[in-house]
């Protein structure tokens, strides 16, 4: 830790697109078309991330701690009314149904506000958490504009009745009191499959379909498309060039049939999750 | 060895009768079977985990790499196949299994929990039996010998229910109580949709068709949630994400209260409750009248649409809208679901409505025939409420002084006008298999923990298989959680009573053995069966090692012929009975996540938020606004919900997707034992059911209570998620102008995608 | 300023009456300091619970990560402020009615640091882990991240301690030195050692000058400075309703607010407790408010333009906090906000109510809970309206926060008033100074203090 090196760092910090040569940048596709609100993806992300469930009693101070958590809104966002269906005291459009995660986003706004560097931008594109850093601060909480970031704000994992503790993944920590958690994208995953190639002498290459994040495999639609998108030809690059929806950008123009946009984009935090536009047949 | 040596005293015909394989002139031979038990052998004590020794180690684990096995999901009927991912002897999570038709490597919520049931700590380790009243834990030994002294005798008043059942789980019952000379057999599960099953037989000749929802360019359901908890929910998911891609299908949902599926469609019609019939024949006849229509039409179709408008409360814009879609995009599919059906007149409203398949053509489109199953007994057996009543009535009559229960709950289920308890309470002896002290079960004399689907070997069936001849495997995935000898196989304890009645079953020492021989045996009727793989190998232990790996196999099935499909006449009610004080309709919605109340004590489950509502770990009653409005409620506020059965108490939520003249309750909480976080949580909707049952099938009618709503007590003020007692995960309904989730019209959608 | 009685006060009384103050308090110094002990207590025992049980026993929550101890933080920060406007600011302007006050003024300054130090610690999850954000050699081979506002915030409040303490004590150094003189017992030695042997030499005092006055200096730009940095905390967000350019003076303003209305308090308190109505007189009253009234107009200004740049930037983010904030639940702390630190402060217009001692004690408490509450609705509101609705909730802090919050002012309080018991709260050197100036030299004091220093250097030098 010398000065030399905190000066190195300091100029790579500011350096946009530092990571822009790496071989490797997780992103997500996640097509409202199809997305059904079935949860089950929540469920996955419970099962394989050792997250708490925490009762009802803290669910109502909202201490509830879902990686992913699928939005229900009624209505239409702004500037959408042409879509709209005639008057109708019920929503005859259905739900609008959005899985919320971490956007690991690629300008994110909790990276530089965290005082102890605990989370930070990983070669990989990741928004990465380290929990044995954390201090609690909660800055990162508050300046997330997706709110999906979770604090520990009890022991949970000394609640686990015996003998359901047997079912924690060992491949990634319990979370104590006191530090910040959130998706991952499966990193636990997303590190063995490197590993893997790196035991047969590839690096920086993962072939697409090799890995799959916890939601994206329970998800009965196939609306979750995850994937690398430095690989032009992995899944979910393609589904990003189909929709025109590109880095640095604080808005997507689209043609005909693309439907791609990221939330929030508009604050210039540069999320790797993209969506797709929901769809209803208004001729229906 | 796992067998023993004196099967050949055996006739060939007595011996594949006992593995449920005789039919259809299949030409079995009988195969050895070599001792191919790969489960794992690591040692490992509760809290106590040794590191496996590197002395000794199975050649495929390791100490920090997971080992998959295949298995099948047992937590509804739709029997998923899956990959359990196992560490250090551990499951830790299980997957869906790429391969399988059934659910091709998806999984949904219900699924995904099943670890928790597994791990669940309020488990049964213990038997227990009733002494001077109450239930004492008691050793094995004593256990058995009750269990012998009950069961072990030949006695045509003993009573057997069971959950939804299929494969060898079937078979070894059957087995048990033909050997027991009783034929007192009755299968129920709550939410498979028996009135439209038995429709679907009547009308096509199956009772689960094989559906193709991509090829349907047009969906109407009536109230099937067939990405909820319709049938196979996975598999419907799948295909509906086909059906989503380009071309792209239009789904319309006519139902009273909205279900997930409902939220999803293109549009979504809020009909009045039972009047789903009425609407369908109105359709028919708009259809059949219409000068584009060229199919062919069926029976008397003069209907009154206004009169049809008005009680069903769909505007005659929309029902032509209806037809002229109905037209023009075919084929189409049009399903019957538990809300169209659960009426004293369910069976005439789902022929009416099924009917409209016929008329548009979709029969061998969309709806497509099966061949007849090469083994019969292997068949799935939903059951339903008729096989309830029946088995309460036995044994409120004292046609049975026994009763077994297993993966059923009916003390639970049933409405309190059946008195299931006091008609319970008569049998001599109840005996309950059961992983869970639920309401059955602590209703029983004796009861005998059992293993988790991920502790035992067994065969399944899937309630709707996409491929004919599907069989599924289940093998244990790890070993029993509470250690050996405290919890048993189901089929283990079945395979010693059967073997005391039947000599043919003392063939095998295991159910494990017997499951490994049918597979052995059967081996000549399967498509592609797994050959040796690895140098040394026998074939009988490549066979056996490949299906294990695959988790299921597919028998050779004779090629089905083409649906005849058969139009009756149907006959509506006129008019709606007068409800008098019961001014609303109540629908007990199943949802995904608590299903009918089994996955209750599953706290990631209780703690999904329903996906429409949005509540955790309670009961709520869906109520209109405009209805709430006009009752003074808000979501929160408590209200005593009263039918002509009984009434319940239960917090209002406020919600846009129900029928003004509806209020629906969920099912799934109110449960008054099982476990910590089950017992005490909500109302059961069930309970307050009136004794209305489908005329022709004798099913109970679910949705036909009419219930009056009377506030009992104000919310008070929001505290953080908290409406009174509720608990929300969000208040929030609008995206306030964001652009979180944004739409855009199919008009605009990429014609091309998804193709290819 | 010939209307001062002070000047009638002979040195000797001087002495007499500030040492008296360390020895025989009014009984309700006693009852007062009790109290103060008791609501310490119940913060230590809440602290324990939250220490043990999980910061959720607070109530704070996802996506109230943070709510009232950072406000409070905030706020006694913010405290801090005036003691460094009385004594540097007021010194180097050369406004002499300062002197009786200003020592307990710079004496509440290091308390309320020292408040709202503990305030991180307690907000902070893991805090047993809370040196990290020092950039120290560590075994972790890495360096704190030094984008974080939070990080320099740890810079700018152990700085503006460390020399709010050195100003507190250098300018003290005198007056121990008096107290040395008449003390027995433990105190002799306290104030022994802590006098540093002072002789009241004229070059020890021109020394003293020198530092103190350098002091002053360094102190009013660490003060804005330090102020600006707790700012941005919130504007170097992107919370809507935090990510607002004009928070560093806004805050800097507010904390002067609310600092020159603490002054009113404890001047009053201390008037009472320690009967000091001779030194702190409704003169001087008559001035501080005066002052106070015109930071009042300014964080007035300053509030009035932060709405009206959030009204006019079309922000829908900013927009729907601002309205809410307004009309939704917090309206009520809103508007009692406004009603105390926009509407109450012009009862100062009057010089009735200026001078008199009680007024300005319930007009003084007013602001105060007006500035805490709008500490508070800088924190919260946004929160419950952020970007994201789903989350959107309102939270309110729950008892251990609240016991928390009243505990610090108890703690506050308590070791104010020790100081008080322990150290002359008036500074009997520059009141005697100014008693001095007023009755000899009228309004020429300070160019003939520059005389007087030149004769004693010569005579000191003479005599060497």
């Amino acid at each position: 830790m010398s000065l030399s090196r905190m000066l190195d760092n300091w100029s790579r910090l500011n350096q946009r697109d530092y990571y822009k040569d790496e071989p490797i940048m997780w992103g997500m596709s996640i097509d409202l078309n199809k997305c059904t609100g079935c949860a089950s993806c929540v469920t996955a992300c419970y099962a394989e991330n050792n997250i708490p469930a925490v009762g009802k009693e803290k669910c109502a101070t909202g201490h509830t701690m879902h990686w992913l958590r699928i939005e229900r809104y009624w209505d239409l966002p702004e500037g959408e009314a042409d879509l709209a269906v005639e008057e109708s005291e019920y929503p005859e459009r259905g739900a609008h149904f959005a899985p919320m995660m971490c956007q690991q986003c690629n300008h994110a706004p909790c990276e530089p506000v965290c005082p102890v560097a605990a989370t930070y931008h990983n070669p990989d594109g990741l928004n990465a958490q380290v929990y044995n850093r954390c201090i609690g601060s909660r800055y990162c909480g508050t300046n997330c504009p997706f709110k999906v970031r979770y604090f520990n704000f009890f022991d949970y994992s000394e609640d686990i009745p015996h003998p359901m503790e047997m079912l924690l993944n060992p491949d990634l920590t319990v979370r104590s009191k006191g530090v910040m958690e959130k998706c991952t994208f499966c990193v636990q995953r997303l590190r063995n499959a490197k590993g893997d190639q790196a035991d047969k002498g590839i690096r920086g290459h993962v072939e697409d379909g090799e890995v799959q994040t916890a939601c994206q495999q329970s998800c009965p639609t196939e609306a979750i498309v995850f994937g690398n998108l430095k690989d032009s030809e992995s899944k979910v690059s393609k589904a990003w060039e189909d929709h025109n929806v590109e880095l640095n950008r604080h808005e997507q123009f689209h043609e005909e049939g693309e439907r791609g946009y990221r939330v929030f984009e508009e604050l210039n935090v540069e999320p790797s999750v993209m969506y797709l536009d929901r769809v209803r047949d208004t001729n229906a | 060895m796992s067998q023993k040596n004196v099967k050949n005293e055996l006739s060939r015909r007595t011996f594949l009768k006992a593995m449920g394989l005789t039919s259809a002139g299949s030409a079995l031979a009988l195969t050895g079977c070599g001792d191919t038990d790969i489960i794992n052998q690591v040692d490992l004590e509760v809290r106590k985990e040794k590191v496996l020794p590197a002395v000794d180690p199975l050649d495929f684990i390791r100490p920090g790499r997971e080992v998959h096995y295949s298995s099948t999901c047992r937590q509804c009927p739709a029997n998923c196949n899956i990959h359990a991912k196992t560490r250090e002897g551990r499951v830790i999570k299980l997957e869906g299994n790429p391969t399988s038709s059934t659910n091709w490597g998806r999984m949904c919520a219900m699924g995904q929990a099943g670890l928790q049931g597994h791990y669940n700590p309020d488990r049964l380790t213990k038997p227990m039996v009733r002494k001077g009243g109450k239930l004492v834990e008691t050793t094995w030994a004593e256990a058995e010998t009750l269990l012998k002294k009950h069961l072990g005798k030949k006695n045509a008043k003993l009573a057997w229910l069971s959950g939804a059942t299929s494969g060898h789980q079937a078979v070894i019952t059957k087995a048990y109580l033909d050997a027991a000379g009783s034929q007192n057999h009755f299968v129920f599960d709550t939410v498979p949709p028996s009135v439209g099953l038995a429709a679907n037989e009547k009308m096509f000749g199956h009772a689960i068709p094989k559906y193709d929802f991509d090829k349907a360019k047009l969906i109407v359901s009536f109230g099937a949630d067939f990405l909820g908890t319709w049938l196979s929910p996975v598999q419907f998911g799948a295909q509906y994400g086909q059906f989503r891609n380009a071309p792209r299908g239009t789904l319309v949902q006519i139902e009273p209260k909205m279900t997930l599926t409902g939220s999803n469609a293109d549009r979504w019609i809020a009909i009045k409750p039972g009047t789903e019939g009425h609407l369908a024949l109105a359709l028919a006849s708009l259809i059949a009248k219409d000068s584009n229509f060229k199919g062919k039409k069926i029976g008397n179709l003069d209907v009154d649409i206004e009169a049809t408008s008005a009680a069903t409360g769909v505007s005659i814009e929309r029902m032509h809208k209806l037809r002229d879609m109905l037209i023009a995009q075919s084929p189409s599919l049009i399903l019957s679901g538990n809300s169209a059906e659960g009426f004293a007149h369910g069976s005439q409203a789902a022929n009416a409505i099924l009917m409209l398949n016929i008329m548009l053509g979709n029969v061998g489109e969309t709806i497509l025939p099966r061949s007849k199953p090469a083994f019969e007994d292997l068949q799935p057996q939903l059951g339903g409420w008729a096989e309830m009543k029946a088995f309460i009535d036995g044994l409120a009559d004292g046609s049975f002084d026994t009763a077994v229960v297993y993966g059923s709950n009916p003390l639970f289920q049933a409405p309190d006008f059946m008195k299931a308890d006091e008609a319970f309470a008569k049998a001599k002896m109840r005996i309950a298999f059961s992983m869970f002290p639920d309401e059955t079960t602590m209703a029983c004399d004796l009861v005998l923990p059992v293993h988790s689907y991920l502790e035992e070997w067994n065969t399944s069936v899937p309630a709707y298989a996409a491929d004919d001849g599907h069989l599924n495997i289940q093998q244990p995935v790890m070993n029993p959680v509470f250690g050996e000898g405290s919890t048993y196989s189901y089929g283990d304890i079945m395979l010693g009573l059967v073997s005391e009645l039947d000599a043919t079953f003392k063939n095998w020492d295991s159910y494990g053995a017997y499951i490994r021989d049918a597979l052995a045996t059967m081996k000549p009727t399967l498509v592609n069966p797994p050959k040796a793989t690895v140098a040394g190998q026998t074939d009988e232990e490549g066979f056996m090692q490949g299906v294990l790996a695959a988790g299921f196999v597919q028998t050779k099935e004779a090629k089905a012929s083409p649906i005849n499909a058969k139009a009756s006449s149907v006959s509506l009610p006129q008019g709606e009975a007068e409800g008098g004080k019961y001014a609303y309709h109540l629908v007990p919605s199943a949802r995904m996540g608590l299903y009918d109340g089994r996955f209750a004590n599953i706290p990631w489950l209780q703690e999904l938020p329903d996906q429409l509502a949005a509540v955790v770990w309670d009961s709520w009653v869906e109520i209109h606004p405009k209805t709430a409005e006009k009752l003074g409620l808000i979501t929160g506020d408590k209200v005593k919900v009263t039918s002509e059965a009984g009434s319940l108490e239960v917090s209002v939520f406020v919600f846009p997707g129900i029928h003004e003249e509806t209020i629906a309750i969920p099912l799934g909480q109110g449960h008054t034992e099982f476990g910590r976080y089950a017992k005490g949580v909500g109302v059961n909707p069930h309970k307050i059911l009136t004794p209305v049952f489908d005329e022709e099938t004798g099913e109970l009618a679910t949705h036909a209570t009419k219930v009056s709503i009377t506030k009992i007590a104000n919310r008070g003020d929001v505290d953080t998620r908290k409406h009174g007692d509720l608990v929300l995960e969000s208040i929030q309904t609008s995206q306030k102008g964001r652009e979180i989730v944004k739409s855009v019209s199919a008009d605009d959608f990429d014609h091309n995608e998804g193709e290819g | 300023m010939s209307d001062f009685k002070m000047k009638d006060i002979a040195w000797a009384k001087i002495n007499e009456d500030v040492l008296a103050s360390l020895e025989s308090p009014r009984k309700a110094f006693w009852i007062v300091l009790a109290v103060c002990f008791a609501l310490v207590l119940c913060g230590a025992a809440a602290e324990v619970y939250q220490y043990n049980e999980g910061l959720g026993v607070a109530l704070m929550n996802n996506p109230h990560y943070w709510q009232t101890y950072i406000s409070n933080f905030v706020f006694w920060i913010g405290m801090s402020h005036s003691g460094t406007l009385l004594s540097a600011i007021l010194l180097l302007t050369q406004a002499d009615w300062r002197k009786p006050i200003y020592r307990f003024a710079e004496a509440m300054t290091f308390f309320s640091i020292a408040t709202a130090a503990i305030f991180p610690v307690i907000h902070i999850g893991r805090v047993w882990d809370m040196y990290w954000v020092l950039p120290y050699p560590n075994q972790h081979a890495i360096w704190p991240n030094f984008r974080s506002p939070l990080l320099w915030d740890a810079f700018a409040i152990t700085t503006y301690a460390t020399s709010s303490a050195l100003f507190l004590y250098i300018g003290m150094i005198p007056d121990l030195a008096i107290c040395r003189d008449k003390a027995k017992g433990w105190r002799k030695k306290l104030y022994t050692a802590m006098s540093l042997g002072w002789m009241g030499r004229a070059t020890e005092w021109i020394a003293f000058q020198k530092t103190y006055v350098l002091m002053a200096c360094f102190l009013v730009p660490l003060a804005v400075s330090v102020h600006s940095i707790v700012a941005s905390d919130f504007a170097m967000s992107m919370m809507p309703g935090w990510h607002v350019t004009s928070f560093p003076p806004y805050f800097v303003a507010g904390a002067l607010y609310s600092g020159c209305a603490a002054i009113i308090t404890l001047f009053v308190l201390l008037r009472y407790l320690f009967k000091f109505e001779a030194y702190m007189t409704p003169e001087i009253m008559d001035k501080t408010a005066r002052l106070t009234f015109a930071i009042a107009m300014a964080w007035n200004f300053l509030n009035l333009s932060e709405y009206a740049s959030i009204w006019y930037s079309h922000d829908m983010f900013e927009h729907e906090m601002l309205i809410d904030k307004f009309t939704g639940p917090y309206a009520g702390i809103v508007w009692t906000m406004l009603f105390c630190a926009t509407i109450v402060p012009f009862a100062m217009a009057w010089k009735k109510v200026r001078v008199n001692m009680w007024a300005m004690f319930v007009i003084s408490l007013l602001i105060q809970l007006g500035m805490w509450l709008e500490r508070f609705q800088i924190v919260s509101p946004p929160l419950a309206s952020n970007h994201e609705p789903w989350t959107q909730a309102v939270v309110w802090p729950g008892l251990v926060q609240m016991t928390i919050t009243a505990a610090s002012f108890g703690w506050f309080t308590m070791l104010f008033l020790i100081f008080c018991k322990v150290f002359p709260s008036v500074s009997m050197y520059e009141v005697k100074e100014m008693v001095y100036h007023r009755n000899k030299h009228g309004k020429k004091k300070l160019q003939d203090m520059e005389k007087i220093k030149d004769d004693m250097i010569k005579t000191e030098e003479g005599l060497s």
